[in-house]
């Protein structure tokens, strides 16, 4: 039986990538593979394995990762494994097991299938996070509290959660998907926490707009009418690089 | 001319950012600062774009004029004095509450502050250093400030505003001398020039004095010879610049005597002048300048004021005043030209290109068809084509549909093995552009010849649909300056 591939299939977060990649190491690397459980294809003659997420194993992986390759390298894999490529896991795996031969120079190594691919899952969790700490918008509800709900492709809150700690130091505010059903929670002056499991109704309840919040609404969306240029109008272009997908929650920009 | 009073805040806003919307640049890029723990706001240094307005245009900034008064009567300009239009101030508490309630709704990355001319140069000033000293010392903003300099404004208030402000930018509004007489009567270039000298100099004076977290930049700085100065003379200079830096908050005291400006106490200002330096605009296509002459221009601002961008506005008939080039319809706007405008100088800052390699007094202007790279390098078929394994760093930079992202990923990757054409896709190499002018391994991609007909035609199919895109800009698609775009979001954004 030990001689039979296998599959390890675990749950979409990097906890769940890591420890899977960790038993897959376990078992052997010539003969195993991973995959997110959402991968709905079974394939006959191998076995598959449920992995649990574990945060004392995905660390383990977390550091190795930092140790022996570098950082670099470990904030590439870790912006991979937060994107919404289904193949992910299995790519970064891959990844791993090149990068651990080769070093930290893996990642120059573009012209390889595995390292290109997480490369470009990592630059494409990383541009939709960018595009972002630009598209969030706030609004602040009756108690002051700043929040926002994005609904991006890729897992990006954990991406952008840092930016704004720093950016609105002072300020009580929330970030939340409102797909995934995570939030990122900044209380002022602290470190900002990422919470799963918030339903969409929970995020709805807090939403309740201050007096000021309608006025600034009215004063931006002026703004945004006004700065445009009629003789350059180029609504393509304004899709090309705002799509609409971003503008759910910019009630200035629909 | 007469200010209403009796409007509402909205109405200033629209009236004040409708008037500044002329203005090309809107970035936020250039410095990178943490909150300073004591309030809102900091600043990335890659720039972010919060919006887009419907002529394509990133947003970052809260754009507006202190005032659309004006005493001056440019020709080109919406706000000139002979213009009969509606005119409105803010105050400072105005600008400084939009500034700040937009900034923690994520709207904007800051604030770009410009005016017309009301009352004096100086008066002016005065005015827009009171917003920002009062935006960063009562209101604790941390966020981007770009501020213009008026020209004809008195040297105080040009050294002083660079201490609050991220960027300082003097317009040049017209390429030469002769065009800026004809149409701006009251500037003149030396108007202009004395206080984008004066900015260049409180740059590198006060530029080298890295405290904190800036410290990582010596190497950018050294550039001024900062990195080099001994520990003592960095020590010195510091101390010279702090007592310096008090005798300026000293000069607020005196230019509002018990004012609003008596607030300002050790907090607020940069720990350099202006950190993300300074730029200028120019507009082109109301006077006759040759491309050849502005890319000269430009490259001259570059090596002479040290500037960090040269802005390229295509220049819009917005009074319909007959002595200027005619659009009807808003036909005419030169969009093409001003596309190619900033490719040329993307190539002069990142490519090592120098003017006289792309245009000459025999050719003095860009090629409508070809984007200047491609047209540059049919003009130098002798250089090619170019191996991929072994070309330097700057060779690879030279071939057209490769860009600073690709260059860089091949000149690591061949270190592995020897690349093919495969693997340049990879790499983000556009080969429809780049297949005339490379080897892999000493083959070309197809049988292609190295002559400059058949690589003509092979190409104008290619830049054709780009160009009627930018042209007939309704239906314009993608913006971007080359193909390079790939893991650079700055490259996207040509206004930024
Ligand atoms: S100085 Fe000239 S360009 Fe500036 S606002 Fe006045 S008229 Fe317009």
């Amino acid at each position: 039986m030990a001689e039979e591939r296998m599959i390890f299939r675990c749950e979409d977060s990097v906890d769940g990538i890591f420890t899977a990649i960790y038993k897959a190491w376990e078992y052997g690397t010539s003969r195993s593979s991973v995959e997110l459980n959402i991968c709905a294809t079974m394939r006959l003659f191998v076995q598959y394995a449920d992995v649990e997420a574990d945060y004392g194993i995905a660390l383990k992986v977390a550091d190795t990762i930092r140790n022996r390759l570098s950082e670099e390298v470990y904030n590439i894999v870790w912006r991979a494994a937060l994107s919404d490529c289904a193949d992910k896991a299995e790519h970064i795996y891959r990844f791993l097991r090149k990068g651990f031969r080769m070093g930290a120079s893996v990642i120059d190594y573009r012209q390889d299938e595995d390292v290109n691919a997480v490369c470009r899952m990592s630059e494409y969790a990383g541009r939709e996070a960018h595009k972002y700490t630009g598209f969030v918008r706030f609004e602040e509800n009756v108690n002051g509290v700043l929040v926002a709900r994005i609904a991006p492709k890729n897992n990006i809150v954990p991406l952008i959660a840092d930016h704004f700690a720093d950016r609105f130091r002072q300020e009580n505010w929330i970030i939340a998907d409102v797909n995934r059903g995570c939030a990122a929670i900044h209380r002022a002056y602290m470190e900002p926490v990422i919470m799963m499991g918030i339903s969409g109704d929970s995020i709805a309840a807090r939403t309740t707009e201050s007096a000021d919040e309608t006025e600034f609404k009215k004063l931006w969306s002026s703004f945004l009418n006004s700065v445009s240029i009629e003789e350059r109008r180029n609504r393509r272009q304004q899709m090309t690089m705002m799509p609409l997908r971003y503008r759910t929650f910019m009630s200035a920009e629909q | 001319m007469v200010i209403q009073e009796q409007l509402s805040l909205q109405q200033k806003l629209e009236i004040l950012s409708d008037a500044a919307k002329y203005d090309v640049a809107c970035t936020s890029s250039g410095v990178d600062r943490r909150n300073n723990g004591m309030g809102i706001g900091n600043a990335a240094a890659c720039g972010i774009c919060h919006s887009f307005s419907s002529d394509g245009r990133c947003i970052s900034l809260l754009k507006i004029l202190l005032t659309n008064e004006c005493i001056y009567d440019c020709r080109y300009c919406i706000n000139r004095s002979s213009n009969d239009v509606v005119r409105a101030a803010f105050t400072p508490e105005e600008i400084c509450t939009l500034t700040m309630q937009f900034y923690r709704r994520n709207y904007i990355e800051g604030l770009f502050l410009s005016s017309g001319i009301i009352g004096s140069p100086d008066n002016t000033m005065r005015l827009m250093c009171e917003t920002v000293i009062m935006l960063r010392s009562r209101y604790n903003f941390g966020g981007y400030i770009h501020l213009k300099g008026i020209p004809g404004a008195s040297q105080d208030y040009i050294d002083l505003a660079g201490w609050y402000a991220d960027r300082m930018s003097v317009n040049l509004e017209l390429p030469t001398a002769d065009g800026l007489k004809q149409l701006a009567p009251h500037k003149s270039r030396k108007k202009i020039l004395t206080p984008m000298r004066r900015i260049q100099k409180q740059i590198i004076a006060n530029g080298n004095i890295l405290l904190g977290e800036d410290s990582a930049h010596y190497g950018k700085t050294s550039l001024y010879g900062g990195a080099e100065a001994s520990a003592d003379v960095r020590a010195e200079m510091s101390d010279s610049i702090l007592s310096e830096h008090g005798g300026m908050l000293h000069n607020i005291n005196d230019i509002s005597p018990g004012g609003a400006l008596s607030v300002v106490k050790g907090r607020g200002a940069n720990t350099r002048y202006a950190p993300a330096g300074q730029s200028t605009q120019m507009i082109i296509g109301a006077t006759e300048e040759s491309d050849y002459h502005i890319v000269t221009v430009a490259e001259a601002l570059y090596q002479k004021f040290d500037l960090k961008r040269v802005f390229y506005s295509a220049f819009i008939n917005v009074n319909h005043d007959s002595s200027l080039p005619a659009q009807h319809d808003g036909e005419g706007v030169p969009l093409l030209r001003e596309h190619r405008l900033y490719q040329a100088d993307w190539l002069m800052r990142y490519y090592g290109f120098k003017s006289y390699e792309l245009l000459s007094e025999q050719k003095p202007n860009f090629n409508v068809l070809l984007d200047p790279k491609c047209d540059w390098a049919i003009s130098h078929l002798e250089l090619f084509p170019v191996e991929i394994n072994r070309a330097d760093y700057y060779t690879l930079l030279r071939v057209p549909g490769i860009g600073v992202t690709s260059a860089r990923r091949i000149v690591k990757a061949r270190r592995c093995a020897i690349l093919g054409f495969d693997d340049l896709k990879k790499m983000g190499v556009v080969l429809k552009r780049a297949l005339y002018f490379i080897t892999c391994n000493g083959r070309m991609m197809y049988n292609t010849r190295i002559d400059e007909d058949y690589i003509t035609n092979g190409l104008i199919g290619v830049e054709k649909l780009n160009n009627y895109q930018i042209e007939h800009h309704h239906s314009y698609r993608q913006l971007s300056l080359f193909d390079d775009t790939i893991g650079d979001v700055k490259l996207w954004q040509k206004n930024a």
